[in-house]
Parts: C-alpha cells; sequence; structure tokens
C-alpha cells in the first residue's frame, strides 16, 4: 500500500475511534441531560419523552449510537438548548474564531521562535546564548491565564487604547470592510500576545537546543571546511536538520496550544472554541460541548497528520522508509 | 618551495589541569604532488595537526606557536574570509569519521555542486553539473545517483562521494583523516587505490593519515610518525618501511614497534604485537623523549630532547639511540 494512502487510512480510523469514544462519553458517563433539565424546568412527562426525542437520546444505546453517527454524516450536530440554535451553526462560528486567533498565533509563534531560536543556538556558549535562553524559561514558566489577565489589567485598566474583549467592536459601525478586518485585528492583538508569549518561548527553547545538537555534527564540519559563509553553513546545513526534532516537539505542543487558547478566550471573551466550551460547561449544554469536543480532537488530529506530512517531506530518510 | 611548510606549530587544548599541547613544535612539508602519510597511535594529535593547516580546529583549540604557511601565505595569521577562499578550493579534507560527514537532508549530487558553485563563481550551471556528474563517475559512482540521499549508499560509497566532493574544486592539497577506518578490508583497499590515482591523474598533493602503518607503506611517497603530539620519524617511505632492501627501515623504536603491531593489509600476519605501556597522558608535563617509559631501549640521555637527526637520504628520526635501534 503507498504510504501516503495508509496514513490517511489511519487518520479515518482514529477519526472513528474519536467520534465512537466521544459518543459514548457523553452518553454513559454524566447521567441524563434530560432529567437535569426536567428538574429544572418542571416538565410533564410526555414533554420529557419529546425531548428525548429531540435529543435523540430515546431507543437503546446503540440505536442512539447509529443515529448518532447518521446524523453527523449529514452534519446535523443537535439542537443547542442554551443558545436556542443548531449546534452545526454555533460550532461554525466559533471555529472559524479560533482559527483565526490560532492562525496568527501560530505564524508569529514559528517565525519568532526559530528566528531568535536559530540567533541563540548559532552563538553556543556565548552571551547572547545565555541571556535568550534564560528570559525563554523565565518566559516559558510563565501561566497563560495569568500573562493574560495582566495585560487585561494593563491596557483595560492602566494604560487603555487597546480592546481587552471579544472580536468586534459593539454596535460598531464599519464603513467598509477595511475597517471591519482592521477592528478585528486590533481585538487580535492582546489575545495574540497572550498566546505567542509563551509558546515563542517554548519554540526558542527547542530551536536553539536542537540547532546545538546539530552544529556539533560531522557534517557542520563538512559545510564549514567547504568555505562557505557563517549564514549557509547555519541555514542551509544546520537549520534545515534541526527542523526535524523542532518538528516532532511541535506536534507534541499542538495540544498544549489548545489548552493555552482556551484561557486566551475565556479572558478576553474571544467567541471562539474555547469560550463555547467554556460556557456550554456553565449552561451544561451537552449537544454543544459533546460537539466541542469532537471537533477539537479533530483539529488536533488534522494537524498531526499535517505535521507527519511536512515531516515526511523534510526528512529524506523517513520518506523512504515508510 | 613546498607547497606547505609548517614550522614549529603548536596547538594546545585547555584541560583541567593547564593546556593539553596536541601538536607541540612541529616541522612538517608537503611538496606540490607529494603523497605524504601521517601515522600514530590514536590521541597522538594527526588530527588535530591535520585540522590546523585550514584553521578547521575545534572551538577550544588555540594555535599557541608556529606558522602554517601555504603558497606562500600564512594560513596561521588569516582571517575568516581569507581562509573561506582557501578552504576546499585549495585544501579540500575527507573528514574522519566520514560516514555522518555528508549531509543527510540534501542530495548527494547538490553537496558536490556546493562548493563548485560558491568557489568557482563563473561557472556556469550546466559547466557545474557535467562536473559533479563526472567526479561520481570518477569515483565509480553512476552519475544517475546524484539525486540520492546519503543514506541510500552504503559506507564505501558514502566515502567515495566524499572524496568526489573534497576534489570538487582541483584543490591543490586533499588531506585524508582515516578515509578508511570504519570500511571493510576489501573496500580499505578500492579506497586507497582511488585515491591514489584521483591524485596522480589531477596533480593534486595529499596528506593520508592513518594509525595504521601498512596503509601508508602502500600509497604514499613519505611518511612521517607521530608520538605525543610530536614528530619522531620521517622519510621516504621505502625507506621508513625497509622495502628498499639497503636502507635498513624504521630507525626509532616506536616506529619500528609500530609495524610489528599492525597486520599487513594484504597478507595477514600471524602475530600482533601489541605495544607495551600505554600512550603518555598529554596532560602532564613531558620532557626528554616521550616515548621512553615504554622503550626497551631507553637510557638516562632520554630524558633529554632528541631532536630529529638525519640518518641519510632524507630519512629522520629522533631518538639517542639510533645505534642500537638499527639492530633491534
Ligand atoms: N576538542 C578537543 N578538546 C580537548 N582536547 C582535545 C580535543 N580534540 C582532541 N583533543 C585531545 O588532543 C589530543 C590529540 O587528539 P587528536 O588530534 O584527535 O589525535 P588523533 O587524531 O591522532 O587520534 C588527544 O589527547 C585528545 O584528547
Ligand atoms: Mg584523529
Amino acid at each position: 500500500m503507498p504510504p501516503l494512502l495508509r496514513r490517511i487510512l489511519v487518520l479515518l480510523v482514529s477519526l472513528f475511534a474519536i467520534v465512537t469514544f466521544n459518543f459514548f462519553l457523553f452518553h454513559v458517563i454524566p447521567g441524563d441531560p434530560i432529567r437535569l433539565i426536567a428538574r429544572t424546568q418542571k416538565l410533564a412527562p410526555d414533554q420529557v419523552e419529546k425531548l428525548r426525542q429531540s435529543f435523540g437520546l430515546d431507543g437503546s444505546l446503540i440505536e442512539q449510537y447509529f443515529r448518532y453517527l447518521s446524523n453527523l454524516l449529514h452534519g446535523d450536530l443537535g439542537y443547542s438548548f442554551s443558545l436556542k440554535e443548531p449546534v452545526s451553526d454555533v460550532i461554525g462560528r466559533a471555529l472559524l474564531n479560533t482559527l483565526i486567533l490560532l492562525t496568527v498565533s501560530t505564524i508569529i509563534v514559528v517565525v519568532v521562535g526559530i528566528m531568535i531560536g536559530v540567533f541563540a543556538g548559532s552563538r553556543h556558549g556565548k552571551k547572547a546564548d545565555s541571556a535568550t535562553v534564560v528570559t525563554s524559561l523565565i518566559f516559558w514558566s510563565l501561566p497563560t491565564f495569568w500573562v493574560g489577565m495582566l495585560l487585561v489589567f494593563t491596557f483595560g485598566v492602566w494604560i487603555g487604547g487597546l480592546p481587552i474583549s471579544g472580536i468586534t467592536t459593539p454596535n460598531a459601525v464599519y464603513h467598509s470592510g477595511i475597517d471591519y478586518v482592521m477592528d478585528v485585528a486590533r481585538h487580535l492583538i492582546l489575545p495574540t500576545i497572550t498566546l505567542a508569549i509563551v509558546d515563542i518561548a517554548f519554540f526558542i527553547i527547542i530551536t536553539r537546543t536542537s540547532l546545538v545538537d546539530v552544529m556539533g555534527e560531522d557534517y557542520m564540519l563538512t559545510a564549514r571546511g567547504k568555505g562557505l559563509t557563517r549564514r549557509t553553513m547555519v541555514w542551509k546545513h544546520g537549520f534545515r536538520n534541526a527542523l526535524l526534532p523542532v518538528l516532532t516537539a511541535s506536534v507534541l505542543y499542538i495540544s498544549a496550544l489548545v489548552a493555552g487558547a482556551i484561557q486566551v478566550e475565556v479572558v478576553f471573551s474571544w467567541p471562539g472554541m474555547g469560550l463555547l466550551t467554556y460556557n456550554s460547561v456553565l449552561a451544561r449544554d451537552y449537544p454543544v460541548l459533546e460537539a466541542c469536543f469532537l471537533v477539537t480532537a479533530i483539529v488536533v488530529l488534522a494537524a498531526n497528520f499535517g505535521a507527519d506530512l511536512v515531516y515526511r517531506r523534510l526528512d529524506p530518510r523517513v520518506a523512504v522508509n515508510t | 618551495m613546498s607547497l606547505l611548510e609548517i614550522r614549529g606549530l603548536t596547538v594546545a587544548y585547555p584541560g583541567k589541569h593547564g593546556d593539553v599541547l596536541a601538536v607541540d613544535g612541529v616541522d612538517f612539508s608537503i611538496g606540490k604532488g607529494e603523497f605524504v602519510g601521517l601515522a600514530g597511535e590514536s590521541g597522538c594529535g594527526k588530527t588535530t595537526m591535520a585540522m590546523a593547516i585550514p584553521n578547521l580546529l575545534p572551538r577550544n583549540a588555540r594555535i599557541t606557536a608556529g606558522s602554517v604557511v601555504f603558497d606562500g601565505a600564512d594560513l596561521t595569521t588569516m582571517d575568516e574570509d581569507g581562509l573561506r577562499t582557501v578552504r576546499w578550493n585549495e585544501i579540500s579534507v575527507v573528514f574522519q569519521g566520514a560516514l555522518n560527514a555528508l549531509n543527510p537532508v540534501h542530495t548527494v549530487g547538490s553537496q558536490i555542486l556546493e562548493p563548485i558553485r560558491v568557489h568557482d563563481r563563473g561557472t556556469s550551471e550546466a559547466e557545474a553539473r557535467s562536473r559533479m556528474e563526472e567526479l561520481l563517475e570518477a569515483v565509480g559512482i553512476p552519475a544517475g545517483r546524484a539525486g540520492d540521499f546519503p543514506h541510500q549508499f552504503s559506507g564505501g560509497m558514502r566515502q567515495r562521494v566524499m572524496i568526489a566532493m573534497a576534489l570538487a574544486c582541483r584543490p591543490q592539497l586533499v588531506i585524508a583523516d582515516e578515509p578508511i577506518t570504519a570500511l571493510d578490508v576489501m573496500t580499505q583497499a578500492q579506497i586507497l587505490d582511488l585515491l591514489r590515482s584521483l591524485c596522480d591523474r589531477y596533480g593534486l598533493s595529499m596528506l593520508l593519515i592513518s594509525h595504521d602503518l601498512s596503509v601508508l607503506a602502500q600509497t604514499c611517497d613519505r611518511v612521517a610518525v607521530m608520538y605525543a603530539g610530536r614528530i619522531v620519524e620521517t622519510g621516504p617511505a621505502g625507506r621508513v618501511f625497509g622495502s628498499d632492501e639497503h636502507h635498513g627501515g624504521a630507525r626509532h623504536p616506536y616506529t619500528q614497534r609500530l609495524l610489528r603491531a599492525y597486520p599487513n593489509i594484504r597478507r595477514e600476519r600471524v602475530f600482533i604485537e601489541g605495544i607495551p605501556g600505554y600512550p603518555p597522558d598529554l596532560t602532564q608535563p613531558q620532557s626528554g623523549c616521550r616515548f621512553r617509559a615504554r622503550c626497551d631501549l631507553a637510557i638516562d640521555k632520554c630524558a633529554e630532547e632528541p631532536t630529529l637527526v638525519d640518518v641519510g637520504g632524507d630519512h629522520r628520526a629522533a631518538c639517542w639511540r639510533l645505534d642500537q635501534a638499527v639492530t633491534s
């Protein structure tokens, strides 16, 4: 079987496992959500039964499971009882907002983290290197939530000037598309900084350590012996090899990134998946929560898959052996 | 005038108890087109001396004295920009531990092309490519494999790629640091023959390093034997190894021991005799002949520094007991 086909097959199987696990997690473990609603709203038994049907909770567990799969294939994720909207609509909006936040901060984290990491790693043992490492370790140890609160306080209460909540200014009137984009961009600044600050530190440390290892390899002496400039040595020969461990470490970090995003969204009321998850927990909105878990798991899975593809392109040894 | 003239070269590494003089006041030269061998037990400073030539020493190493005059210019005082134009263009290296000397993420073809592009700016893309393919063929690798990655080649093949790469800019001097140590015996012989024939074909000079004298005996015009950071014996290969019937062979007790310590690469010897004692600890200050603690012929006089003495025909040895050593 071609390697790519096999990997896609593995991806589909993992996806199926996640869907199944997610289903049973919500249908077996937390008891009966309908009884919970019925208790709070004092409903008659026939109304409870109707509610049960509308949430797909009637029939045996196996019946429910297959109905769930079929609905999922049709893009039907159920109905949110706290927001009175189809879950798919709610998730769609939230996912888009989260992807905006994650994409912008990931690009910044990767670019800045790698630049500084290579800067430090190619100056191994010098002052610039140790200073970078110490600073990064301090930033890495900062809790995301705390950094966010600090920025909210600084820019919301103290200095002002930058929005600290939401994705757009409430009741704003936009004269053009550009106006709108600028408003969103302004709202992005603080959440992005919060999310990026800790992750950049991580990226710097990983890149730097990986590059320091690579710089000691035999082929780096070859590169020096060839009379290459430091720049070519470091980037073409060193960095290309140092990138491989960085990528591996980044995959492990994807879940931490998602966790960080949830915190940031809560702190800055960014209407994304994190805030949605948080609010759904508070509202006991199980259909939404279930979908949030599913989507988050799928995003992490997809990111892993993507990273794996990149890895295969970067490392010829892996590409041939599998 | 030689191509390379090393005078009084001293290289120090910082150690726990003061500097380690891995190379200690060495004089050494290589003529144009000459094939010179450098032998000695591991740890005696061969790599350090060789890497000091194009100034590719590890960061903690310091050249504390001496000069390395190559083609009329002293490389020890040359700045990094100047050295970059000498490296590979004039002096290329087949590194020790060459199995990892090729970058795993670039194709072998692009790694051979790289120095051509860097040093021979005037070369067109097509010319550079055809030179690369020609070099691969010259070392016995089909040009069609230029697009393969290093891990797709065996150890011997990778060493051939390294050699092709070392010749890419038509350097004047190739330094080969234990180029065959990691290979099996059959491949060793092939690689040696290849090195020798390529150097003859392109008129290069070569410094071939090995801890195995029999390797040097077959390939080199001239050899030098190093012990504890110093050269203890040097001369035409035929004289030092005694293959010229009338010239007695090795004169220094250490060289004689070394010769008995290794099996011949072609005719496997039955008895391999080790050298008693341990190589000297370079971290301790040394005086006099450094081999005397392990030498059967040592006398009180050996506590004084011996100098290289000509024993005839450009064959020189640094030993106070040369008269005795002949017959031992
Ligand atoms: N980077 C280094 N730092 C400190 N000491 C070193 C370093 N490289 C080599 N040495 C020491 O210098 C001496 C000579 O080493 P080397 O030149 O590699 O010898 P050879 O090539 O003959 O085996 C050894 O004693 C070794 O321990
Ligand atoms: Mg060595």
